[in-house]
């Protein structure tokens, strides 16, 4: 069967995207590991092309719209496809969030010299951007909210990292919008809790 | 998904989180009496709600700043490349980085494009060549020309391109607040740089203003277009043509300047005129500071929506969205209409309409810059009928929607012929597959075996549906590495034609391919039957979706299957070729699909098949025919076939009123008004008697609307259009409320716009809402109330759009949670729409009328 060819993105990683989430329906626990990589290479990737010559800061929720856009296009419109994938890019894109919080954390105390004048290049960051600790450490305390409630974390992970609507991480939970709501509200107040402990 | 049941001393979370949920809602001082009386019987979540409670007191909410993606990777960079010293990082791309670099030598600041680190494999390498072979080619004053490259021995390839100092062309216009003169003077440069490349054979597909920066030289500003990087030859010959040079992992297109074919993630299918789209974006937020849609709704919706938008949807005219834009940029002056016009072209979806290339829009630029008139004119009378038409197309147009239903319809009857085959087929040989089932290979009865075993309760899956049993076979078949090949390929076909009947139309294709691959050939005629079966279903699955080329090969590959087997499925062999002949048809090949259909009938004739049989070929000869300029011989045809289908069958069966639906969309075609009504009203007579199926019904009254629309578009426009509207009000409430809702209200609203003036059209509107509301409830009505404005802004009517959005909203609100998107969406909308009209002469206001959810008028 012809399919067109020259698409933005490999032919062979969106079949194998296709393949995984198909794999992923028909029940393989194992897919969604295999769709991690996949998905975080693609945000990474996307994150770095966007982040020329833009002197505003890039949504999640942008990279993650787009990379469903590249790696599963129309072939897959399966609504348990949307879900596999919307539980991947929340892990993806937590991933990728915390290895640059981590890297700039690092710069910061001391990392190498020798560096692009990035705060010329990039003008203003936001005031209110999250420092990279602050970041860093709810990303810990989620890691404990997780064995406590592992619904309510990925509640968190999916809304507050991905940019997930509620109605999407509902969807892709299986719960409702109210269960949604809920865990998040007990999210909050119990990462809350955790911070103020430490500091 | 729920919590488990708590064991003793364990707090019930599900309930915590309800609790707490509450709490948060209350005042500090009302939390502890709702504690005691809501967990007074649990101490122990009492006491963790207190402290979920107490510990949010005096500190931040942690999660009320998510993260954004500000920084890129930061790596240090060299301080020498080839002859250049490296001054600082401009930028970074999908292949490689942009330093600002220097060669000591000439002296020249240059911006040096060096690919990745580590990105040097092979594809990468070729795809740098290539782009420095397309860049080296332009030689325009608008286009950053590039200077030189080469391989540094010790380092990366690199790019040394002509460095532009200067803002992107908005942020120029902005800081200066240019006139609408020096902007469409800059613009129009920007035209010719882009044609430059396009005589080149080379698209930009990334046009947008950070794409151009503006330089000053000798005093004057120049734009330069930069960034060709995603560029791809257009040219079918030639070396730079291989697409694959262009497919690694780039984002082609920024989402916000992207045409409607590009947004299309399937469509590779991109010219000059996608270009030309994009230029239209950057011209319009020029001059007016904004996009044409408002910039969050590119993101917040599904691909799918966001297509629909861009295809559905038509922008604000320039001069209307100006000054109500969020002031990012202030251009003195106002913008004339001719201005809309020209900006508007090259936004229209469909890109027939647009500019034909670069210069075509640069050109009718400078008409108008000299006061002349220009190519895109102030709509005409007739230009407005067709707007018409074409603003209808999705879900109301006349002409494609007609032609849709008709040729569907043709394949629909094939098909129908075709599964009576299949029942007299199966009657006859009930008894042999049965035996043949018994003797057939181990495997299958392996298979049989397992399905049994799979109406087991332990073997049932979490829904226990046949629908999940079959995917379970699937996936047995998929996975099974010991049964023969041809075994595997017909339990696959089997399932994917159960899979068919269950509408999972999808997973069904790709099934029904596996197992013709595994079946091959066969040698035995039940064999070369299965496949034959497997590949028709196939191909009129991809003909429903208007997958045109796999339809048709689809067709093919099952006429070949049954290829020197025609004398026992001759049947069978007609209705595949009659529904090829269909796909040739839609495609536009009238004639080749009326050959094929003539020997069609030649064929069966000279078998002994009665002419009765016949009928809907007939029907199909006549249609092709009348496609074919014979317009009156097609309708005899026609109107001949339909009376040998209801010879052989009752008019209420599917063919019979496939051909009927077919006739009155020809009738209709040739303005034949008082025939088309007489048939139709037969048509909807069978159609009540008939089994009642909704898109019987619903085709009904797409045809009655179609009766009305052409009235419309005849001289005789008024009272005949309006009573065949009131007829497919009549019919479509009473039989199918919520297509009556979703489809036939607008279209009827848009349609009583047209006949009686747009106060007449609102006033209609507003009565029918009211009367909804007290048969149906505030829901439905609110639903109604905002599909009426939904069409009044399609019509382009702000104000009547406004009243319908803020009494869509109010129903809304009394019914729907305060944080619900839809209410979102919908005071966006409203504000959009109220900004758009601060600026448009506002008419006088009709009178209020009271009550609870009524129009504020």
């Amino acid at each position: 069967m012809k399919r067109p060819q020259d698409r933005s993105v490999p032919e062979e990683r969106v079949t194998r995207v296709t393949e995984i989430l198909r794999a992923a329906r028909s029940g393989d626990g194992s897919a969604m590991d295999q769709l991690l990589p996949l998905v975080y290479d693609e945000l990474r990737r996307l994150a770095n092309v966007r982040s020329r010559g833009l002197r505003h800061s890039i949504q999640p929720t942008e990279l993650v719209h787009e990379a469903w856009m590249k790696l599963v296009r129309n072939e897959d419109r399966h609504w348990q496809s949307r879900r596999h994938f919307v539980n991947a890019a929340g892990a993806a894109m937590r991933n990728l969030l915390i290895d640059r919080a981590r890297s700039r954390a690092a710069e910061k105390h001391g990392g190498e010299l020798d560096r692009a004048p990035i705060e010329v290049l990039e003008g203003q960051a936001a005031e209110d951007e999250q420092s990279p600790e602050e970041l860093l450490a709810i990303n810990a305390a989620l890691d404990l909210l997780a064995d406590v409630d592992a619904r309510a974390a990925q509640v968190v992970t999916l809304q507050f990292f991905a940019g997930f609507s509620t109605s999407e991480i509902a969807d892709a939970l299986g719960v409702s919008d109210r269960t949604v709501r809920n865990d998040w509200g007990f999210a909050r107040a119990w990462l809350r809790r955790t911070l103020a402990s430490k500091s | 998904m729920d919590a488990p049941i708590p064991r003793d001393g364990e707090i019930d979370l599900c309930r915590l989180k309800e609790l707490l949920a509450q709490a948060e809602g209350l005042a500090v001082a009302d939390r502890e009496p709702f504690l005691e009386a809501a967990a007074g019987d649990s101490p122990a979540l009492a006491a963790e709600l207190r402290s979920l409670l107490e510990a949010g007191d005096g500190f931040d909410d942690p999660l009320e700043r998510p993260p954004s993606l500000l920084h890129g990777e930061r790596d240090a960079f060299p301080k020498r490349i080839g002859p250049y010293d490296i001054d600082g990082v401009l930028g970074r791309g999908g292949m490689g980085i942009v330093y600002r670099a220097i060669n000591p030598q000439a002296g020249v600041p240059v911006a040096l494009k060096v690919i990745q680190p580590g990105l040097g494999t092979h594809a990468f390498m070729r795809r740098f060549e290539a782009e420095r072979e397309v860049l080296a080619r332009f030689r325009h004053r608008n286009i950053a020309q590039i200077f030189d490259g080469g391989v540094d021995p010790s380092g990366p390839p690199f790019l040394a391109m002509e460095l532009v100092d200067g803002p992107n062309l908005l942020d120029y216009c902005a800081s200066r607040r240019a006139s609408l003169t020096e902007r469409l003077g800059l613009f129009r440069d920007v035209c010719l740089g882009v044609h430059h490349a396009h005589l080149r054979g080379v698209l930009h597909r990334d046009l947008k203003p950070s794409n151009v920066l503006v330089a000053i030289q000798d005093g004057m500003p120049v734009p330069k277009i930069i960034d060709f990087g995603i560029a791809k030859a257009i040219r079918e010959e030639g070396a730079l043509s291989e697409s694959a040079l262009t497919r690694h992992g780039q984002m082609v297109g920024t989402l916000e300047y992207m045409s409607p074919e590009q947004a299309e993630a399937t469509s590779q299918d991109i010219d000059t005129r996608s270009d030309v789209y994009s230029l239209g974006v950057m011209l319009y937020e020029l001059i007016t500071g904004a996009l044409p849609f408002a910039a969050e709704r590119y993101r917040s919706g599904s691909p799918i929506a966001l297509l629909r938008m861009l295809l559905d949807e038509k922008p604000v005219a320039p001069s209307e969205r100006r000054g109500t834009a969020s002031g990012v940029d202030s251009m003195p002056g106002t913008i004339p209409s001719d201005l809309d016009c020209l900006v508007l072209k090259c936004l229209e979806a469909d890109r027939g309409l647009r500019y034909l290339s670069a210069k075509e829009l640069a050109d009718d630029i400078d008409r108008f810059l000299t006061g002349h008139a220009v190519v895109a004119k102030p709509p005409s009378t007739s230009y407005l009928v067709g707007k018409f038409v074409r603003r209808h197309r999705l879900g109301v147009g006349a002409a494609a929607a007609v032609l849709l239903t008709l040729v569907l319809g043709l394949v629909g009857t094939s098909y129908g012929l075709y599964r009576e085959h299949l029942r007299e087929q199966e009657l006859k040989t009930k008894v042999a597959s049965l035996e043949q089932a018994l003797e057939d290979s181990e495997s299958i009865s392996l298979y049989l075996y397992r399905m049994m075993r799979m109406s087991l309760p332990e073997n049932l899956g979490p829904t226990g549906s046949i629908s999940e049993a079959i995917h379970q076979i699937v996936d047995m078949a998929q996975s099974d590495d010991e049964s023969a090949d041809f075994a595997r390929g017909r339990v696959l076909i089997h399932a994917g034609r159960v899979l068919v009947d269950l509408d999972d139309d999808e997973e069904a294709i790709e099934v029904l391919k596996e197992g013709v691959d595994l079946v091959g050939m066969p040698s035995t005629v039940r064999g070369r039957f299965l496949r034959s079966l497997a590949l028709y279903d196939i191909g009129y699955m991809h003909y429903e979706r208007r997958q045109l080329d796999e339809a048709e090969e689809a067709f093919l590959d099952s006429g070949q299957a049954l290829a020197g087997l025609e004398d026992s499925h001759l049947s069978m062999k007609i209705a595949v070729d009659a529904s090829l002949a269909s796909v040739i048809g839609d495609r536009g090949q009238y004639q080749r699909a009326l050959d094929l259909m003539d020997s069609i009938i030649e064929r069966a004739t000279a078998a002994g098949i009665p002419a009765s049989r016949l009928g809907s070929h007939t029907v199909s000869q006549g249609y092709l025919r009348f496609r074919l300029g014979e317009r009156e011989a097609g309708l005899d045809n026609m109107r001949r076939g339909y009376g040998l289908c209801v010879a052989e069958r009752e008019p209420k069966e599917e063919i019979p009123l496939a051909c009927q639906r077919a006739l009155v969309s020809l009738l209709l075609e040739d303005f034949r008004f008082d025939e088309a009504a007489e048939v139709l009203a037969d048509y909807v007579d069978n159609v009540a008697a008939g089994p009642g199926l909704e898109t019987f019904k619903g085709r009904a009254a797409q045809l009655l609307s179609s009766l009305a629309e052409s009235h419309l578009q005849s001289p005789a426009a008024g009272p005949g259009a309006a009573s065949a509207l009131d007829v497919q009000l009549q019919a479509m409430r009473d039989d199918f409320p919520t297509r009556f809702r979703d489809s036939v209200l607008p279209r009827h609203f848009l349609a009583s716009d047209l006949i009686e003036g747009r106060a007449g059209a609102v006033e209609r509107a507003l009565a029918m809402v009211d009367e909804l509301e007290t048969a149906d409830g505030a829901g439905h009505a609110a639903a109604v109330s905002q599909l009426f404005a939904r069409a009044s802004l399609l019509g382009g009517a702000t104000e009547e759009a406004s009243l319908l959005l803020t009494d869509a909203l109010e129903r809304h609100r009394v019914l729907i949670a305060s944080e619900s998107p839809l209410l979102t969406e919908l005071e966006a909308l409203l504000e959009r729409v109220g900004r758009a009209q601060q600026v448009v002469d506002v008419a006088p206001r009709r009178p209020v009328k009271s009550g609870e959810g009524a129009l504020r008028r």
